[in-house]
């Protein structure tokens, strides 16, 4: 190679990707104290070992560092202590390792280190003593490693079920509240019919209570709801029908007030609409009228109420102002 | 000697491991305290399996321990040094099971990188991470995927550029082209950060 070549190669070399061969034919050349070459590999070298911070980092397993330290604190003790220390310091060798509280930090005392030491290079015994230490530091870590395992996936399934109860909880809430709503509407609206049923048989108290009272009373009896259309946005009526005598009897509310040489007509829709009757209304915009004669129940279709000039029109020919069915 | 304080001081210096080499041990916990994520995190994906990945860094540690007397500032950080040596001994773990390279994909399309790109720019936002995480995982980002592909096979496949190139079923000279011109780019996205790092060592 020549030193163009070399230089070109240096990347490859600070990665260790170069051919053996190659490989060498470099190191020779930097052998030689090229400076140029020199300074271009430690700038490629920089950057090499740069690469690994792009990865996550990644903890290691937390017993791996007590480990190391149980390993490394054997070795400097050994090399550094001597046997005088042996017959003061056994006894509080003894009692570190296995004492729950401080065993993570034993290794770290020098007075321990010291008597481990002492230790070993005391007797052959004091030796298995030492690997036991170490052997039960590992072991007791790997435990405690399990133990926290299983402990973490234990709360990690208390926490799933917990998420998962404040979801149905929330689910549940959602439900009850829809229904608590929906129970209001209904009660709302039975109030506001036995309101108007308290209104009718008041109201009403010679001729036709009788009726009111039986059509009301009777199990067959259907009811239809009609609503004011946008003639009449806030008027509302009730019919009530008794299947078995084709009578009825209708309540309207909220109705405008009727223009002279004018009349509301009730009508029955089955194929086509035939009319049941007319009606005005009194000063609180009310109007209420007995029916007779329906059609057959199962035939009806819808209730509406139109505007028609006085006495009534045989077809419905004016605006509908109320409409619904049962 | 007297050391600048490097800017991030969970780098560790020149210092702390001449404290090891003289056998203090709280220097070594912290040594192992600043560097044992990163380690693991890399050997973790030279050999792609957990208890392996911890049984290495234990020997990695256990050398490091034993021959920082050796490490010389002339040739490089302690962090360096580290990542040479337990890289160098994850590498020759997975020469012996004969599965070098396997943990790099040749496929461009999930190539590891983009994957591991990816999981570090989430980290930088969720957790915060070092301003250095987020300039290398960026500086591979912005490299063509061909180049930031060989140069991965190559550090954490333990690929010659000839296996490269085979693997990869491309001309030899295109692969070395690849590695150089992504080597080059990398020095110079990541000039502050080495610069940094000389700067420990003055």
């Amino acid at each position: 190679m020549d030193h163009e070549q070399l230089e070109e190669s240096l990347s490859l070399y600070a990665l260790g990707t170069l051919e053996p061969e190659s490989a060498r034919e470099v190191h020779a050349h930097l052998a030689t104290g090229c400076p140029r070459c020199s300074a271009l590999l430690r700038e490629y070298q920089g950057t090499a070992t740069m690469l690994p911070y792009a990865l996550a980092p990644h903890a290691p397993p937390a017993n791996l560092k007590s480990r190391i330290m149980a390993a490394i604190s054997g070795w400097s003790a050994s090399a550094t202590t001597a046997p005088a220390a042996l017959p003061t310091a056994k006894p509080e060798a003894r009692r570190y390792p296995f004492s729950s509280q401080t065993s993570r930090t034993w290794w770290s005392s020098p007075a321990l280190a010291a008597a481990l030491g002492g230790l070993l290079v005391g007797t052959g015994a004091s030796l298995y003593y030492l690997y036991d230490t170490i052997e039960a530091e590992r072991a007791s870590s790997v435990g405690n490693q399990l133990a926290l395992t299983k402990a973490n996936s234990k709360i990690a399934d208390l926490e799933r079920q917990v998420e998962e109860r404040q979801k149905s909880l929330a689910k549940a809430t959602t439900e009850l509240n829809r229904a608590i709503q929906a129970l209001g509407t209904t009660h709302a609206l039975l109030a506001k019919r036995e309101e108007q049923i308290e209104i009718l048989q008041a109201s009403r108290p010679g001729k036709g209570t009788e009726d009111i009272a039986y059509i009301l009373a009777s199990p067959t009896t259907k009811m239809a709801d009609l609503h004011g259309t946008d003639m009449a946005k806030d008027a509302y009526a009730l019919v009530f029908v008794e299947p078995e005598t084709r009578r009825g009897f209708f309540y309207a509310n909220n109705l405008p007030e009727l223009p002279a040489g004018k009349t509301y007509q009730l009508w029955v829709i089955t194929d086509k609409p035939v009319s049941v009757g007319v009606f005005a209304i009194d000063r609180g915009r009310k109007g209420r009228m007995m029916m007779r004669d329906i059609p057959a129940i199962a035939n009806i279709k819808q209730f509406a109420v139109s505007l028609e000039p006085a006495g009534g029109r045989p077809q419905p020919s004016g605006s509908i102002y109320l409409a619904g069915s049962m | 000697m007297d050391v600048p304080t490097p800017k991030n001081s969970s780098i560790p210096g020149p210092d702390l491991l001449a404290r090891v080499a003289k056998g203090d041990q709280e220097a070594f916990e912290q040594l192992y305290e600043q560097s044992s994520a990163l380690l693991y995190a890399l050997v973790m994906r030279i050999v792609g399996n957990q208890d392996e990945a911890a049984e290495l860094l234990q020997e990695v540690y256990l050398e490091a321990w034993r021959k920082a007397s050796n490490y010389d500032v002339a040739r490089g950080t302690p962090m360096a040094w580290l990542v040479t040596l337990a890289r160098s001994r994850a590498l020759d773990r997975i020469r012996a099971l004969g599965s070098r390279g396997k943990g790099v994909t040749a496929s461009l399309d999930d190539t590891p990188a983009a994957g591991l790109v990816a999981t570090n720019s989430d980290a930088v936002e969720m957790r915060a991470a070092t301003e250095r995480q987020a300039l290398v995982g960026m500086a591979l980002k912005r490299l063509p995927p061909v180049q930031r592909q060989a140069i991965e096979l190559a550090f954490y496949g333990g690929l010659t550029h000839m296996e490269i190139a085979e693997r990869l079923q491309t001309p030899l000279g295109t692969i070395k082209t690849r590695i150089r011109l992504g080597m080059e780019k990398l020095r110079d996205s990541l000039r502050s950060l080495w610069e940094e790092e000389l700067d420990i060592l003055e």
